[in-house]
């Protein structure tokens, strides 16, 4: 009896493992529906840490000139902020917002490949927010 | 002895241990060095104790590749050589210089670092520098000066030393003038080396000032040290034995002709205020009691890197003189904005980035001989200088990884022209040009077929012709070449004494 009971906790879990990823993969398709409908709450506070979106709109255009189509403002907030940290920093105060915004650019130019937005070789973090201000406005 | 070639008889034969073609860094350093052994030399300088129009004008030539300068600006034919006009930049090449570069074609010496560096001490001392010790650490303890706190994983500083700069021919002239071991002639012109039926070695030199006065030289051991131009032209041209020159065999002589790219295409935008600068936006100078009178610090690569990432060598200097049209724009402005609301901190100044770079040796960048002939006869040269897509992209991803240093270290942020796909050109805005630093055109190797001269300097097939200066390097570093020069000389003369 109790061998039966093992090898069927073991069925039972092989089946977990298989049916797991498949309900992670509809849960991300839904989430990327959602996603593609609602804006990310987080793109507005993003763009306040610019204060002057003129200038950051100008830095935001040249980066994104020549891509056709270009990132929708939902991409864009995930090339600034990443998914994992997204959900904790909605309602985070802007010092904290902030702060995460800042070791992104640290952990991009860490890495060593900063991103050419008309000859300044920024972080692709500080890029993707500035052509943030120009989805905004869109 | 220093004399006029006219002095000594029309015809004459003179008999030489050592023959030096060219007074310049490298034939001086080694006409001392073999005086200081014991071994006697002809020296023959083309030119007289000045700058003269007749004689510079032999050096005239024609550009057929990139945008160059006039090859009658670029170099000097008179005591002293080049030195005459130098700036007095110096640094070593690096170990990673001598090593095998696999993205490097035609890039191994045939000898090591250390075989070199073991010269570069007496070197330090000729050209009047301070301690061989070109680690930033050390001059930064040295002149008090910070060094920049740049992530070792992606950017470093790389120091150069400078000397006064040391004149060649005002240091030494008096001491060649009155050696017992060095005969100087000036107004030297080499026209012609005259092998043997074999071509094995080198027999006489034909030797003709401007009112064609001859003379010959009979030397045991003939160097050329007259540039890396010239060294090229006087093999090409000298074709008793084999119509495509001497040592010539493979078709190699002119060809790898390399420069140090220089271009001003950068910027950097600061936090940092001048006197934190101070090791790098000019020359610093220690003051005239501690010697070396200056260094000066730039930004690099680290060697690892550039290893990791196939590179080649590379610096960007500051100067603060801005001359670079699209800054001051909004972009600009919107960079500034950037660096205070994401990190806190001020812009301060912009200062250009001037860089200086390796190039990759390649066969199709070289001297030629020129159909065109000189008041002495003699075919002028053509320069046809090509530096190449790997060069120039070497030089972007040393930019970026550079820009990565500065702004992860939160220093600033870097502008860079290397944003299109178009290369710069030379000559014409966004420019690049060279350094006045010709090497190459005789390099050293074991392959024959890829090399002129063995590991010690001697021309393949050629068992007493010898070449000194940086037209026998095999690659270029980023360092100016002078110091190089000079410690190859050194080295030149102590293998000289063991074959003598």
């Amino acid at each position: 009896m109790s061998q039966w009971l093992a090898s069927r906790r073991a069925v039972l879990s092989a089946m977990g493992l298989l049916v797991a990823p498949s309900a992670w993969l509809v849960s991300c398709a839904r989430e990327r529906v959602e996603r593609a409908v609602v804006a990310n709450p987080l793109a507005g506070p993003l763009v306040a840490l610019l204060h002057k979106r003129r200038l950051a709109r100008e830095l935001g255009r040249a980066y994104l000139w020549g891509r056709s189509p270009g990132p929708d403002r939902n991409e864009l907030v995930d090339q600034v902020l990443p998914l994992a940290r997204q959900q904790e920093l909605t309602s985070a105060p802007r010092w904290q917002l902030r702060e995460a915004v800042r070791e992104r650019i640290e952990a991009d130019y860490r890495r060593g490949r900063p991103v050419s937005v008309a000859g300044w070789l920024l972080s692709e973090t500080e890029a993707s927010l500035c052509a943030l201000t120009v989805a905004d406005d869109d | 002895m220093l004399r006029e070639v006219s002095e000594v008889p029309a015809g004459k034969k003179l008999e030489a241990q050592v023959c030096i073609v060219g007074a310049g860094a490298a034939g001086i350093v080694l006409a001392r060095r073999l005086a200081a052994l014991g071994i006697s030399s002809v020296l023959l300088e083309a030119g007289g104790p000045e700058r003269e129009h007749e004689t510079q004008d032999l050096y005239k030539g024609r550009i057929v590749g990139a945008s160059y300068f006039e090859l009658h600006h670029t170099r000097l034919r008179y005591f002293g050589g080049t030195t005459n006009h130098w700036t007095g930049w110096c640094r070593p090449l690096e170990p990673i210089d001598f090593e095998e570069r696999p993205w490097l074609r035609h890039g191994r010496w045939p000898i090591t670092h250390e075989e070199v560096a073991r010269y570069y001490s007496g070197a330090q001392e000729i050209c009047d520098l301070g301690p061989p010790d070109y680690s930033p650490e050390f001059w930064s303890r040295r002149t008090g000066q910070p060094l920049l706190p740049l992530d070792p994983e992606l950017a470093t500083t790389s120091i150069w030393q400078f000397s006064t700069p040391t004149r060649f021919a005002k240091k030494y002239r008096e001491e060649i003038a009155e050696s017992t071991h060095v005969d100087a002639y000036l107004h030297a012109n080499v026209v012609d080396l005259e092998p043997d039926k074999r071509g094995s070695r080198i027999e006489q030199v034909r030797v003709r000032d401007l009112d064609g006065h001859e003379i010959f030289v009979r030397p045991r051991v003939l160097v050329l040290a007259a540039g890396a131009i010239e060294n090229a032209r006087l093999l090409l041209a000298s074709t008793q034995g084999n119509p495509a020159g001497l040592g010539n065999r493979h078709d190699v002589v002119g060809r790898y002709f390399m420069e140090h790219p220089h271009a001003n295409i950068g910027a950097l935008l600061t936090t940092l205020p001048p006197h934190e600068l101070e090791l790098y936006d000019d020359i610093y100078r220690l003051g005239e009691d501690a010697p070396p009178p200056a260094v000066r610090g730039a930004l690099t690569v680290p060697e690892d890197v550039m290893r990791r990432e196939g590179l080649m060598g590379f610096s960007a200097a500051l100067e603060p003189k801005l001359q670079y049209p699209p800054l001051g724009s909004e972009l600009t402005s919107g960079v500034e904005q950037l660096m205070r609301d994401l990190q806190g901190v001020e812009p301060l100044r912009t200062y250009q980035l001037y860089l200086r770079c390796e190039q990759a040796p390649r066969p199709d960048s070289r001297v030629m001989l020129d159909e065109k002939r000189d008041a002495l006869g003699m075919r002028r040269v053509a320069l046809d200088w090509r530096v190449g897509a790997d060069s120039f992209a070497s030089m972007k991803r040393s930019m970026e990884l550079v820009a990565a240093g500065v702004s992860r270290a939160g220093l600033g942020r870097i502008y860079s022209f290397f944003h299109t796909d178009d290369e710069p050109r030379a000559g014409a805005w966004p420019a690049y040009t060279g350094g006045h630093h010709h090497m190459g055109t005789t390099r050293m190797g074991s392959d024959p077929t890829v090399s002129v001269v063995d590991g010690d300097c001697r021309v393949h097939g050629v068992d007493n012709l010898y070449v000194a200066g940086s037209s026998v390097f095999t690659t270029g570093g980023f360092g100016n070449p002078t110091l190089t020069i000079v410690a190859l000389a050194l080295r030149l003369g102590d293998h000289l004494e063991q074959q003598l």
